[in-house]
């Protein structure tokens, strides 16, 4: 029995023989991105939530990011919650600036909706407060997420 | 009346606050997966379900202390 000179595994494959495996998803190309568009899409995605995986065409995920942090965002508003600014005193202060800040666009809307300020006597304030610090959090998981998806670390 | 009246006549209570919080983060927590579009969406329902049942036992669980 003889073999072509050259001839690889899967061109001595028996026809009923399991497939050759295919390339990995990174190798395949695609629409893999280089390394310099990552710092623009974290930009994009903290400036408006979602922007990030709408330029990656993950249309779901990027909704489900906008509804998540805009809807957490202006429902900590509606509530009267403290939106921390850049000058404040006390490192729990910087700490909630830096959480609130991360909602992007969303952080600069608050004094268009919050228009009688803040009012953290009340409970519904204190939640309001923890609403505009989660949309931040939020927010930045979906930044981290479309870079990772940009760079194809995940799918 | 502009918008910003409109959400200021909008109310919550605690339990509305809970809920709120439990569905957005449940989409946003979906919204991470991998798999298809359908199962993502099952994925929060499931989660929203859990959110609420484990708040709602846990205000139980502490009523006690409260009195």
């Amino acid at each position: 029995m003889t073999h072509a000179i050259g001839g690889g595994l899967a061109e001595n494959a028996e026809p009923d023989a399991a497939p050759a495996p295919q390339p990995s998803s990174a190798a395949a190309g695609g629409d893999q991105h280089p390394v310099w568009v990552a710092p623009m899409i974290f930009i994009a995605a903290w400036a408006v939530p979602g922007l990030g995986h709408a330029l990656l065409r993950r249309w779901a995920r990027a909704a489900g990011f906008f509804i998540a942090v805009g809807g957490l965002a202006i429902a900590g508003y509606m509530m009267r919650g403290e939106v921390f600014g850049p000058h404040t005193h006390e490192s729990f202060g910087t700490l909630g600036f830096l959480a609130d800040a991360a909602a992007g666009g969303f952080y600069f809307l608050a004094h268009a909706i919050e228009t009688a300020g803040p009012d953290i006597s009340r409970a519904t304030g204190n939640y309001g407060t923890r609403f505009v610090a989660a949309a931040g959090l939020v927010n930045l998981i979906g930044a981290i997420d479309a870079v990772e998806t940009a760079l194809r670390r995940r799918q | 009346m502009t918008i910003a009246t409109i959400f200021a006549a909008i109310q919550f209570n605690h339990f509305s606050a809970m809920v709120l919080f439990a569905a957005l983060i449940s989409v946003a927590l979906a919204s991470l997966g991998t798999r298809p579009l359908a199962a993502r969406i099952r994925y929060a329902l499931w989660m929203l379900a859990l959110f609420l049942i484990v708040g709602i036992g846990l205000a139980w669980l502490m009523y006690p202390l409260s009195r």
